[in-house]
């Protein structure tokens, strides 16, 4: 028998531990996406989208591709962060400081990081 | 249409999701844009990498990344006008827009010229050819008008199967023929699906061709054929 066959050679645990594992891993604050991998091609298309109407187009920009990224409508994504649709509407349109972005993007989500590489480009309008 | 096409024609969810965000795309929804890019990065990468190596190009993994965010910029200008009920997705019906991105970054690529042997500068050229090759399936159409033969195997393969799914059995039919031992791998980075998908759906095409074949007799000589057998 080899070492690899004995019983107590696999992973210990409950039966529904890897699942319950991955899940917190993705819970700790270490493990949720700094959100790096969309710095640049969110600089890339602030030059080519639409600007949002308000003046805090960075939060706009940073909440719409943090949205666009969970691949989920204004609906679906106000339901998973315990917002309403008329809230995401406003974030998106650029008419909330990201003072006042509800605190669940704000420790959920990369939104801060992205609004921190997006305040140093000029205004896209 | 029997019950088993009807099910196997049934989109995916991928596929569903995909026209989601077209639809999205269209309606100006710039979130759309990003969720185009993240979540169907596999597929964009390969249609850029395909593009680069038909033209001798190495690309680093920054520049794919790069060259995808403007394949999505290019793609949700023309979101409007794609229709997903033929199947096809938007970077294959759009390929000759994602070849302009590629060859925009990739530019005139050749080797330094004192790396030339002199002896090779001194052979003949070859024949000129197409830099366009249009898709095999469209050559198929065209012959068929001609050759009744052609035309008997194209009715059949238009019962049987969808028009994505008509242009990676013939793609594959083509490789094959080129001596490609791995036609799936080479059919499906085209289209962007997995060799095991591709291999699946020929096979399917060619069990209902020998099924139409066994079932109308219009259609029974091409049981016959060696690439429904």
């Amino acid at each position: 028998m080899s070492a690899l066959e004995v019983p107590w050679a696999g992973p210990v645990g409950l039966p529904a531990a890897a699942a319950a594992d991955a899940g917190s891993r993705r819970r700790h604050p270490a493990g949720r996406a700094s959100g790096s991998h969309l710095v640049a091609p969110l600089r890339r298309l602030v030059e080519a989208l639409p600007e949002p109407q308000g003046p805090h187009w960075e939060v706009a920009f940073a909440v719409m591709a943090v949205r666009g990224a969970q691949a989920r409508s204004r609906s679906g994504f106000a339901a998973a962060y315990g917002l309403s649709t008329e809230e995401v509407g406003g974030l998106e349109a650029g008419s909330v400081p990201l003072a006042s972005v509800p605190a669940p993007l704000r420790s959920l989500t990369p939104v801060d990081q992205l609004v921190a590489q997006l305040e140093g480009l000029p205004h896209p309008a | 249409m029997d019950e088993h096409t009807a099910e196997t024609n049934a989109p995916t969810a991928r596929e569903v999701l995909l026209a989601q965000v077209m639809a999205d795309l269209a309606a100006g929804d710039g979130a759309a844009l990003f969720t185009l890019r993240e979540v169907f990065r596999p597929e964009l990468t390969r249609a850029v990498r395909s593009v680069a190596s038909t033209r001798g190009a190495r690309l680093s993994a920054d520049d794919v990344d790069e060259l995808i965010t403007e394949v999505a910029l290019v793609l949700a200008t023309l979101a409007g006008s794609w229709n997903p009920e033929f199947r096809v997705p938007p970077w294959v019906w759009a390929r000759h827009r994602v070849m302009g991105v590629v060859d925009n970054h990739v530019g005139q690529w050749t080797r330094p010229l004192e790396l030339v042997d002199q002896g090779v500068l001194e052979q003949a050229d070859p024949a000129a050819s197409s830099s366009e090759e249009p898709w095999v399936v469209e050559v198929v159409e065209q012959v068929a008008a001609e050759h009744p033969g052609v035309a008997l195997l194209w009715d059949a393969v238009q019962r049987v199967a969808s028009e994505r799914d008509r242009m990676v059995f013939f793609e594959v039919l083509v490789q094959h023929s080129l001596g490609d031992r791995s036609a799936a791998v080479t059919v499906g980075a085209m289209v962007g699906l997995s060799p095991e998908a591709v291999r699946q759906q020929v096979g399917r095409i060619r069990r209902r061709i020998r099924e139409l074949a066994a079932n109308e007799p219009r259609f029974a000589e091409l049981a016959d054929l060696a690439i429904v057998a």
